[in-house]
Protein backbone atom coordinates (compact mmCIF):
# COMPACT_ATOMS: atom_id res chain seq x y z
CA UNK A 1 0.00 0.00 0.00
CA UNK A 2 1.32 3.84 -0.79
CA UNK A 3 1.21 5.74 2.66
CA UNK A 4 0.14 8.85 0.01
CA UNK A 5 -0.60 9.28 -3.17
CA UNK A 6 -1.48 12.75 -4.83
CA UNK A 7 -2.65 12.97 -8.18
CA UNK A 8 -2.81 16.04 -10.24
CA UNK A 9 -2.59 18.40 -7.08
CA UNK A 10 -3.60 22.16 -8.05
CA UNK A 11 -4.13 24.95 -6.04
CA UNK A 12 -4.17 28.78 -6.86
CA UNK A 13 -3.27 31.63 -5.33
CA UNK A 14 -2.94 35.39 -6.44
CA UNK A 15 0.67 35.29 -7.94
CA UNK A 16 1.31 31.64 -7.21
CA UNK A 17 -0.12 28.12 -8.52
CA UNK A 18 0.60 24.85 -7.61
CA UNK A 19 0.44 23.37 -10.84
CA UNK A 20 -0.83 19.51 -11.22
CA UNK A 21 1.43 18.20 -8.69
CA UNK A 22 1.66 14.08 -8.78
CA UNK A 23 3.13 12.16 -6.14
CA UNK A 24 3.76 8.50 -4.45
CA UNK A 25 5.00 7.92 -1.45
CA UNK A 26 5.51 4.18 -0.97
CA UNK A 27 5.12 2.34 2.72
CA UNK A 28 8.02 2.37 4.68
CA UNK A 29 9.54 4.92 3.09
CA UNK A 30 10.68 8.31 3.48
CA UNK A 31 10.13 11.21 0.81
CA UNK A 32 11.72 14.24 0.76
CA UNK A 33 10.25 17.55 -1.06
CA UNK A 34 12.76 19.38 -1.99
CA UNK A 35 12.37 23.21 -2.93
CA UNK A 36 12.91 27.18 -2.76
CA UNK A 37 10.97 28.71 -0.72
CA UNK A 38 8.09 30.06 -2.03
CA UNK A 39 8.15 26.72 -4.03
CA UNK A 40 4.71 25.34 -2.86
CA UNK A 41 6.18 22.70 -0.43
CA UNK A 42 4.36 24.38 2.06
CA UNK A 43 1.09 24.80 0.58
CA UNK A 44 1.25 20.68 -0.58
CA UNK A 45 1.65 19.62 3.13
CA UNK A 46 -1.41 21.85 4.01
CA UNK A 47 -3.30 20.96 1.30
CA UNK A 48 -2.41 16.92 2.38
CA UNK A 49 -4.17 17.48 6.01
CA UNK A 50 -7.00 19.68 4.29
CA UNK A 51 -6.05 23.25 6.22
CA UNK A 52 -6.28 24.53 2.59
CA UNK A 53 -8.54 23.59 -0.12
CA UNK A 54 -7.50 22.03 -3.02
CA UNK A 55 -8.75 23.39 -6.71
CA UNK A 56 -8.37 20.33 -8.35
CA UNK A 57 -7.14 16.27 -8.07
CA UNK A 58 -7.37 13.63 -5.38
CA UNK A 59 -5.32 13.16 -2.45
CA UNK A 60 -4.89 9.87 -0.50
CA UNK A 61 -3.08 9.32 2.75
CA UNK A 62 -3.10 5.43 3.91
CA UNK A 63 -5.43 4.47 1.37
CA UNK A 64 -8.16 6.68 2.32
CA UNK A 65 -9.43 9.86 0.12
CA UNK A 66 -8.34 12.97 2.68
CA UNK A 67 -11.82 13.97 1.80
CA UNK A 68 -13.37 11.31 3.73
CA UNK A 69 -12.96 10.70 7.74
CA UNK A 70 -9.95 13.28 7.50
CA UNK A 71 -9.92 13.57 11.43
CA UNK A 72 -10.33 9.25 11.83
CA UNK A 73 -6.78 8.99 9.04
CA UNK A 74 -5.36 11.93 10.93
CA UNK A 75 -4.85 9.62 14.15
CA UNK A 76 -2.58 7.45 11.84
CA UNK A 77 -0.92 11.12 10.91
CA UNK A 78 2.26 12.80 13.03
CA UNK A 79 2.26 16.50 12.18
CA UNK A 80 5.41 18.54 12.36
CA UNK A 81 4.52 22.28 11.05
CA UNK A 82 7.36 25.24 10.43
CA UNK A 83 5.86 27.22 13.33
CA UNK A 84 5.44 24.39 15.69
CA UNK A 85 2.22 26.24 16.90
CA UNK A 86 2.14 25.20 20.23
CA UNK A 87 0.53 27.75 23.01
CA UNK A 88 3.46 29.66 24.56
CA UNK A 89 2.58 29.36 27.74
CA UNK A 90 1.93 25.24 28.04
CA UNK A 91 4.99 23.26 29.24
CA UNK A 92 5.92 19.89 27.87
CA UNK A 93 3.91 18.08 30.51
CA UNK A 94 0.54 20.07 29.92
CA UNK A 95 0.98 19.52 26.07
CA UNK A 96 1.34 15.84 26.80
CA UNK A 97 -2.18 16.11 28.80
CA UNK A 98 -4.09 17.57 26.03
CA UNK A 99 -2.27 15.43 23.16
CA UNK A 100 -3.73 12.45 25.52
CA UNK A 101 -7.34 13.44 24.92
CA UNK A 102 -6.64 13.71 21.60
CA UNK A 103 -5.28 10.84 20.17
CA UNK A 104 -6.63 7.45 20.66
CA UNK A 105 -3.33 5.41 20.74
CA UNK A 106 -1.06 8.30 22.66
CA UNK A 107 1.27 7.08 24.66
CA UNK A 108 2.59 8.32 27.99
CA UNK A 109 5.37 6.32 27.84
CA UNK A 110 6.40 6.95 24.74
CA UNK A 111 6.46 10.92 24.84
CA UNK A 112 8.04 10.59 28.50
CA UNK A 113 10.45 8.49 26.86
CA UNK A 114 11.53 10.67 23.87
CA UNK A 115 11.12 13.82 26.06
CA UNK A 116 13.96 12.79 27.58
CA UNK A 117 15.98 11.13 24.79
CA UNK A 118 15.47 14.63 23.09
CA UNK A 119 16.61 16.51 26.33
CA UNK A 120 13.61 18.43 26.28
CA UNK A 121 12.96 20.15 29.83
CA UNK A 122 8.88 19.05 31.24
CA UNK A 123 8.47 22.23 33.01
CA UNK A 124 9.57 24.99 31.49
CA UNK A 125 6.89 27.54 29.12
CA UNK A 126 7.10 26.49 25.43
CA UNK A 127 7.90 29.92 24.78
CA UNK A 128 11.32 29.74 26.13
CA UNK A 129 12.82 27.24 24.36
CA UNK A 130 14.99 27.78 21.67
CA UNK A 131 13.50 26.96 17.77
CA UNK A 132 15.95 23.37 17.82
CA UNK A 133 13.69 22.16 20.82
CA UNK A 134 10.52 23.77 19.45
CA UNK A 135 11.07 21.44 16.96
CA UNK A 136 12.05 18.33 19.07
CA UNK A 137 8.88 18.73 21.00
CA UNK A 138 6.91 19.11 17.55
CA UNK A 139 8.92 15.78 17.35
CA UNK A 140 8.04 14.13 20.04
CA UNK A 141 4.29 14.40 19.95
CA UNK A 142 3.97 13.70 16.37
CA UNK A 143 5.99 10.22 17.39
CA UNK A 144 3.77 9.49 20.65
CA UNK A 145 0.76 8.32 19.28
CA UNK A 146 1.79 5.31 17.60
CA UNK A 147 1.78 7.16 13.44
CA UNK A 148 1.89 5.37 10.68
CA UNK A 149 2.71 8.56 8.44
CA UNK A 150 4.56 11.56 9.81
CA UNK A 151 4.00 14.69 7.90
CA UNK A 152 7.00 17.21 8.27
CA UNK A 153 7.13 20.49 7.07
CA UNK A 154 10.72 22.30 7.40
CA UNK A 155 11.04 20.07 10.56
CA UNK A 156 14.72 19.71 10.82
CA UNK A 157 15.50 23.74 10.31
CA UNK A 158 17.02 25.53 13.22
CA UNK A 159 18.54 22.45 14.88
CA UNK A 160 22.20 22.18 15.13
CA UNK A 161 23.87 19.29 13.70
CA UNK A 162 24.20 17.19 16.56
CA UNK A 163 20.25 16.98 17.42
CA UNK A 164 19.94 17.36 13.48
CA UNK A 165 21.68 13.58 13.54
CA UNK A 166 19.71 12.84 16.22
CA UNK A 167 16.61 13.49 14.69
CA UNK A 168 17.78 11.78 11.47
CA UNK A 169 18.28 8.07 13.67
CA UNK A 170 14.84 8.81 15.02
CA UNK A 171 13.30 8.72 11.31
CA UNK A 172 15.25 5.86 10.25
CA UNK A 173 14.17 3.73 13.26
CA UNK A 174 10.93 4.76 12.52
CA UNK A 175 11.09 3.70 9.13
CA UNK A 176 12.08 0.14 10.27
CA UNK A 177 8.74 -0.54 10.17
CA UNK A 178 7.38 -1.40 7.02
CA UNK A 179 4.07 -0.06 7.76
CA UNK A 180 5.98 3.52 8.69
CA UNK A 181 6.54 6.50 6.28
CA UNK A 182 7.80 9.38 6.36
CA UNK A 183 6.76 12.94 4.18
CA UNK A 184 9.59 15.94 4.87
CA UNK A 185 10.10 19.16 3.24
CA UNK A 186 12.99 20.91 3.28
CA UNK A 187 14.98 23.70 1.32
CA UNK A 188 18.14 22.37 3.42
CA UNK A 189 18.74 19.38 0.81
CA UNK A 190 21.80 17.98 2.98
CA UNK A 191 19.43 17.17 5.52
CA UNK A 192 17.15 14.99 2.96
CA UNK A 193 19.46 13.48 1.07
CA UNK A 194 20.92 11.39 3.80
CA UNK A 195 17.62 10.35 5.25
CA UNK A 196 15.19 10.06 1.92
CA UNK A 197 14.22 6.96 -0.04
CA UNK A 198 12.39 9.25 -2.48
CA UNK A 199 13.19 12.89 -3.42
CA UNK A 200 10.70 15.01 -5.27
CA UNK A 201 11.67 18.57 -6.63
CA UNK A 202 9.06 21.13 -6.64
CA UNK A 203 9.81 24.91 -8.20
CA UNK A 204 7.52 27.60 -8.32
CA UNK A 205 4.38 25.28 -7.97
CA UNK A 206 5.55 22.59 -10.40
CA UNK A 207 6.83 19.03 -9.82
CA UNK A 208 10.00 19.41 -11.44
CA UNK A 209 10.91 15.61 -10.34
CA UNK A 210 9.73 13.05 -8.27
CA UNK A 211 11.89 9.66 -8.29
CA UNK A 212 14.01 7.04 -5.77
CA UNK A 213 17.15 8.23 -4.71
CA UNK A 214 18.94 5.61 -5.59
CA UNK A 215 17.89 5.90 -9.61
CA UNK A 216 18.12 9.50 -9.55
CA UNK A 217 21.98 9.32 -8.52
CA UNK A 218 22.13 6.27 -10.86
CA UNK A 219 20.58 8.37 -13.84
CA UNK A 220 22.67 11.97 -13.27
CA UNK A 221 26.45 12.77 -12.84
CA UNK A 222 28.84 15.25 -13.59
CA UNK A 223 31.37 15.68 -16.77
CA UNK A 224 33.99 18.26 -16.22
CA UNK A 225 36.83 19.21 -18.70
CA UNK A 226 37.04 21.98 -21.14
CA UNK A 227 34.68 23.99 -23.38
CA UNK A 228 35.91 21.88 -26.59
CA UNK A 229 36.34 18.35 -24.40
CA UNK A 230 32.36 18.59 -23.41
CA UNK A 231 31.57 20.19 -27.39
CA UNK A 232 31.03 16.33 -28.06
CA UNK A 233 28.15 15.80 -25.52
CA UNK A 234 24.98 15.85 -27.51
CA UNK A 235 22.98 18.69 -25.70
CA UNK A 236 19.78 16.50 -25.04
CA UNK A 237 21.71 15.03 -21.89
CA UNK A 238 22.77 18.22 -20.46
CA UNK A 239 21.22 19.15 -17.77
CA UNK A 240 22.86 22.08 -16.49
CA UNK A 241 26.23 23.51 -17.74
CA UNK A 242 28.46 25.76 -15.43
CA UNK A 243 31.35 27.32 -17.10
CA UNK A 244 34.55 28.83 -15.20
CA UNK A 245 37.74 30.04 -15.74
CA UNK A 246 38.79 26.52 -14.74
CA UNK A 247 36.72 24.78 -17.10
CA UNK A 248 33.25 23.67 -17.59
CA UNK A 249 31.76 21.21 -15.37
CA UNK A 250 28.23 19.79 -16.72
CA UNK A 251 25.21 18.16 -14.92
CA UNK A 252 24.65 15.15 -17.55
CA UNK A 253 22.25 12.19 -18.64
CA UNK A 254 24.76 9.44 -17.02
CA UNK A 255 23.46 7.09 -20.42
CA UNK A 256 23.63 9.44 -23.50
CA UNK A 257 27.51 10.01 -22.19
CA UNK A 258 29.81 8.53 -24.87
CA UNK A 259 31.45 5.73 -23.84
CA UNK A 260 35.14 5.98 -22.43
CA UNK A 261 33.90 9.54 -20.63
CA UNK A 262 34.59 10.27 -17.06
CA UNK A 263 31.51 10.85 -15.53
CA UNK A 264 31.66 12.02 -11.78
CA UNK A 265 28.90 10.89 -8.78
CA UNK A 266 26.62 13.63 -8.56
CA UNK A 267 24.91 14.82 -4.85
CA UNK A 268 20.99 15.51 -4.78
CA UNK A 269 22.24 19.20 -3.65
CA UNK A 270 24.12 19.42 -7.11
CA UNK A 271 21.14 17.75 -9.06
CA UNK A 272 18.28 20.13 -7.31
CA UNK A 273 20.51 23.39 -8.15
CA UNK A 274 20.89 22.30 -11.44
CA UNK A 275 17.61 21.76 -12.62
CA UNK A 276 16.22 24.62 -10.89
CA UNK A 277 18.91 26.90 -12.59
CA UNK A 278 18.32 25.25 -15.33
CA UNK A 279 14.17 25.56 -15.38
CA UNK A 280 14.90 29.31 -14.33
CA UNK B 1 -13.04 17.23 21.69
CA UNK B 2 -11.95 16.54 25.25
CA UNK B 3 -7.76 17.60 24.24
CA UNK B 4 -9.15 20.85 23.02
CA UNK B 5 -11.43 21.55 26.15
CA UNK B 6 -8.36 20.63 28.42
CA UNK B 7 -6.17 23.09 26.42
CA UNK B 8 -8.98 25.78 26.48
CA UNK B 9 -8.86 25.56 30.57
CA UNK B 10 -4.74 25.82 30.64
CA UNK B 11 -5.54 29.36 28.49
CA UNK B 12 -8.34 30.09 30.59
CA UNK B 13 -6.48 29.68 33.85
CA UNK B 14 -3.43 31.50 32.07
CA UNK B 15 -4.90 34.66 30.18
CA UNK B 16 -8.53 34.60 32.11
CA UNK B 17 -7.35 35.05 35.37
CA UNK B 18 -7.16 39.17 35.13
CA UNK B 19 -11.02 38.79 33.59
CA UNK B 20 -12.37 36.42 36.40
CA UNK B 21 -10.59 38.71 38.83
CA UNK B 22 -12.55 41.68 37.68
CA UNK B 23 -15.46 39.53 37.13
CA UNK B 24 -14.98 38.72 40.59
CA UNK B 25 -14.79 42.59 42.01
CA UNK B 26 -17.54 43.73 40.07
CA UNK B 27 -19.88 41.06 41.42
CA UNK B 28 -18.96 42.03 45.00
CA UNK B 29 -19.26 45.68 44.56
CA UNK B 30 -22.40 45.56 42.70
CA UNK B 31 -24.79 45.00 44.99
CA UNK B 32 -23.47 48.14 46.55
CA UNK B 33 -24.05 50.33 43.90
CA UNK B 34 -28.05 50.99 44.10
CA UNK B 35 -28.81 49.19 41.05
CA UNK B 36 -26.38 50.82 38.62
CA UNK B 37 -26.70 48.32 35.34
CA UNK B 38 -23.48 49.04 34.30
CA UNK B 39 -21.42 47.24 38.07
CA UNK B 40 -24.31 44.64 37.65
CA UNK B 41 -23.88 44.37 33.75
CA UNK B 42 -20.09 44.58 33.54
CA UNK B 43 -19.12 41.08 34.50
CA UNK B 44 -21.18 39.86 32.03
CA UNK B 45 -19.55 41.83 29.14
CA UNK B 46 -16.16 40.38 30.49
CA UNK B 47 -17.59 36.92 30.32
CA UNK B 48 -19.58 37.99 26.77
CA UNK B 49 -15.31 38.71 25.76
CA UNK B 50 -13.47 35.75 26.72
CA UNK B 51 -13.82 33.82 23.92
CA UNK B 52 -12.46 36.21 21.32
CA UNK B 53 -9.89 37.06 23.89
CA UNK B 54 -8.66 33.35 23.92
CA UNK B 55 -9.27 33.29 19.86
CA UNK B 56 -6.94 36.10 19.84
CA UNK B 57 -3.73 34.03 21.86
CA UNK B 58 -4.54 31.22 20.04
CA UNK B 59 -3.67 33.13 16.99
CA UNK B 60 -0.71 34.55 17.92
CA UNK B 61 0.84 31.97 19.10
CA UNK B 62 -0.77 29.73 15.76
CA UNK B 63 -2.29 27.13 17.79
CA UNK B 64 -5.25 27.94 15.17
CA UNK B 65 -3.12 26.28 12.00
CA UNK B 66 -1.76 23.45 14.37
CA UNK B 67 -4.82 22.46 16.04
CA UNK B 68 -6.05 22.24 12.23
CA UNK B 69 -3.39 19.13 11.81
CA UNK B 70 -4.67 17.85 14.51
CA UNK B 71 -7.23 14.92 14.33
CA UNK B 72 -10.30 17.25 14.90
CA UNK B 73 -12.83 18.45 12.76
CA UNK B 74 -13.46 22.05 11.87
CA UNK B 75 -17.01 21.75 13.73
CA UNK B 76 -15.01 20.32 17.17
CA UNK B 77 -12.79 23.27 16.72
CA UNK B 78 -15.63 25.88 16.50
CA UNK B 79 -17.54 24.29 19.89
CA UNK B 80 -14.63 24.32 21.84
CA UNK B 81 -14.57 27.91 21.91
CA UNK B 82 -18.58 28.33 22.11
CA UNK B 83 -18.57 25.46 25.35
CA UNK B 84 -15.84 27.15 27.10
CA UNK B 85 -17.41 30.46 26.59
CA UNK B 86 -20.27 29.00 28.48
CA UNK B 87 -18.06 27.38 30.94
CA UNK B 88 -17.37 31.63 32.15
CA UNK B 89 -20.73 32.72 31.18
CA UNK B 90 -23.44 30.33 33.15
CA UNK B 91 -21.50 30.91 36.30
CA UNK B 92 -21.02 34.70 35.99
CA UNK B 93 -24.78 34.94 35.15
CA UNK B 94 -26.09 32.41 38.09
CA UNK B 95 -23.43 34.56 40.74
CA UNK B 96 -25.07 37.84 39.08
CA UNK B 97 -28.38 36.58 39.16
CA UNK B 98 -28.30 35.17 42.97
CA UNK B 99 -26.30 38.29 44.14
CA UNK B 100 -29.03 40.98 42.86
CA UNK B 101 -31.57 38.82 43.57
CA UNK B 102 -30.16 39.00 47.48
CA UNK B 103 -29.83 43.05 46.61
CA UNK B 104 -33.57 42.75 45.99
CA UNK B 105 -34.72 41.03 48.41
CA UNK B 106 -33.53 42.81 51.07
CA UNK B 107 -35.40 46.15 49.96
CA UNK B 108 -38.80 47.23 51.44
CA UNK B 109 -40.12 46.99 47.98
CA UNK B 110 -39.14 43.76 46.01
CA UNK B 111 -40.46 44.21 42.48
CA UNK B 112 -40.64 40.82 40.69
CA UNK B 113 -41.05 42.30 37.18
CA UNK B 114 -37.95 44.59 37.86
CA UNK B 115 -35.94 41.30 38.66
CA UNK B 116 -37.11 39.63 35.64
CA UNK B 117 -36.45 42.40 33.09
CA UNK B 118 -33.03 42.26 34.79
CA UNK B 119 -32.54 38.64 34.52
CA UNK B 120 -33.23 38.88 30.87
CA UNK B 121 -30.78 41.71 30.27
CA UNK B 122 -28.09 40.03 32.49
CA UNK B 123 -28.34 36.72 30.07
CA UNK B 124 -28.82 38.70 27.11
CA UNK B 125 -25.29 40.10 27.72
CA UNK B 126 -22.85 37.25 27.73
CA UNK B 127 -24.98 35.24 25.61
CA UNK B 128 -25.42 37.74 22.38
CA UNK B 129 -22.28 39.54 22.28
CA UNK B 130 -20.27 36.53 21.45
CA UNK B 131 -23.35 35.38 19.33
CA UNK B 132 -22.92 38.30 16.81
CA UNK B 133 -19.08 38.89 16.99
CA UNK B 134 -17.92 34.89 16.78
CA UNK B 135 -18.96 34.25 13.31
CA UNK B 136 -16.79 37.13 11.86
CA UNK B 137 -14.05 36.23 14.05
CA UNK B 138 -13.75 32.16 12.86
CA UNK B 139 -14.70 33.68 8.79
CA UNK B 140 -11.72 36.55 8.91
CA UNK B 141 -9.47 35.91 12.27
CA UNK B 142 -9.11 38.29 15.34
CA UNK B 143 -6.47 40.41 13.51
CA UNK B 144 -8.74 41.11 10.47
CA UNK B 145 -11.99 41.30 12.37
CA UNK B 146 -10.74 43.67 15.16
CA UNK B 147 -12.47 47.24 13.96
CA UNK B 148 -15.33 44.95 12.98
CA UNK B 149 -15.12 43.90 16.59
CA UNK B 150 -14.71 47.25 17.93
CA UNK B 151 -17.99 48.78 16.00
CA UNK B 152 -20.01 45.80 17.04
CA UNK B 153 -19.19 45.96 20.60
CA UNK B 154 -19.83 49.88 20.64
CA UNK B 155 -23.14 49.14 18.57
CA UNK B 156 -24.27 46.59 21.02
CA UNK B 157 -23.33 48.95 24.04
CA UNK B 158 -25.75 52.37 22.55
CA UNK B 159 -28.52 49.67 21.49
CA UNK B 160 -28.24 48.21 25.35
CA UNK B 161 -27.83 52.04 26.26
CA UNK B 162 -30.92 53.00 24.57
CA UNK B 163 -32.85 50.19 25.38
CA UNK B 164 -32.37 50.01 28.99
CA UNK B 165 -33.51 54.29 28.77
CA UNK B 166 -36.80 53.29 26.67
CA UNK B 167 -37.43 50.47 29.14
CA UNK B 168 -37.07 53.02 32.54
CA UNK B 169 -38.91 55.26 30.87
CA UNK B 170 -41.89 52.54 30.43
CA UNK B 171 -41.89 53.08 26.45
CA UNK B 172 -41.90 49.46 25.89
CA UNK B 173 -43.47 46.69 28.09
CA UNK B 174 -40.99 44.97 30.40
CA UNK B 175 -40.53 41.34 30.69
CA UNK B 176 -43.17 40.94 33.45
CA UNK B 177 -43.88 37.26 33.78
CA UNK B 178 -41.90 33.80 34.01
CA UNK B 179 -43.46 32.69 30.52
CA UNK B 180 -42.18 36.12 29.08
CA UNK B 181 -38.68 34.83 30.45
CA UNK B 182 -38.61 32.45 29.46
CA UNK B 183 -39.32 33.34 25.93
CA UNK B 184 -36.56 35.66 25.71
CA UNK B 185 -33.98 32.76 27.30
CA UNK B 186 -35.48 30.50 24.18
CA UNK B 187 -35.19 33.36 21.95
CA UNK B 188 -31.53 34.46 22.98
CA UNK B 189 -30.01 30.51 23.10
CA UNK B 190 -31.75 30.32 19.62
CA UNK B 191 -29.65 33.04 18.30
CA UNK B 192 -26.14 31.71 20.21
CA UNK B 193 -26.91 28.11 18.40
CA UNK B 194 -27.36 30.05 15.27
CA UNK B 195 -24.48 31.83 15.65
CA UNK B 196 -22.43 28.57 16.75
CA UNK B 197 -23.73 26.97 13.38
CA UNK B 198 -22.55 29.89 11.22
CA UNK B 199 -19.19 30.21 12.85
CA UNK B 200 -18.98 26.38 11.94
CA UNK B 201 -20.23 27.11 8.19
CA UNK B 202 -17.11 30.33 7.91
CA UNK B 203 -14.33 27.83 9.61
CA UNK B 204 -14.99 24.85 7.35
CA UNK B 205 -14.24 27.54 4.52
CA UNK B 206 -11.14 29.01 6.67
CA UNK B 207 -7.91 28.16 4.77
CA UNK B 208 -4.56 28.00 7.14
CA UNK B 209 -1.20 29.25 5.26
Amino acid sequence: MNALEITNLTKSYPGFRLDGINLTLPSGCILGLIGENGAGKSTTIRLILDMIHKDAGTIKILGRDNQEDLCLTKQEIGVVLDDAGIPQFLNAMQIGKIMRYTYNRWSDGTYAGLLEKLSIPTKKPFKSFSRGMKMKLGIAIALSHDAKLLILDEATNGLDPVVRDEVVNIFNEFTRDASHSILISSHIVSDLEKLCDYIAFLHKGKMLICEEKDVLLETYGIVRGSAQELEVLDPDCIIHKKESAYGVEAVVRREQIPTGMKIGPISIEDLFVAMIKEAN
Amino acid sequence: MKGLLCKELYSIRKYGGMYILLMLVFVLIAPFANGNLFMIIYPCVLAGVMPTTLLSYDERDKWEVYSAALPYSRAQLVSAKYVCGLFVQIPVVLVTVLIQWLRMSRMAAFDPNEFISLIATILAVPLLMPAFTLPLVFKVGVEKSRLAYIIAVFAGSLIGVYVSMVVQADAVPRPSSVGMLICLVLGEAAVYILSWLLSIHFYKKREFN
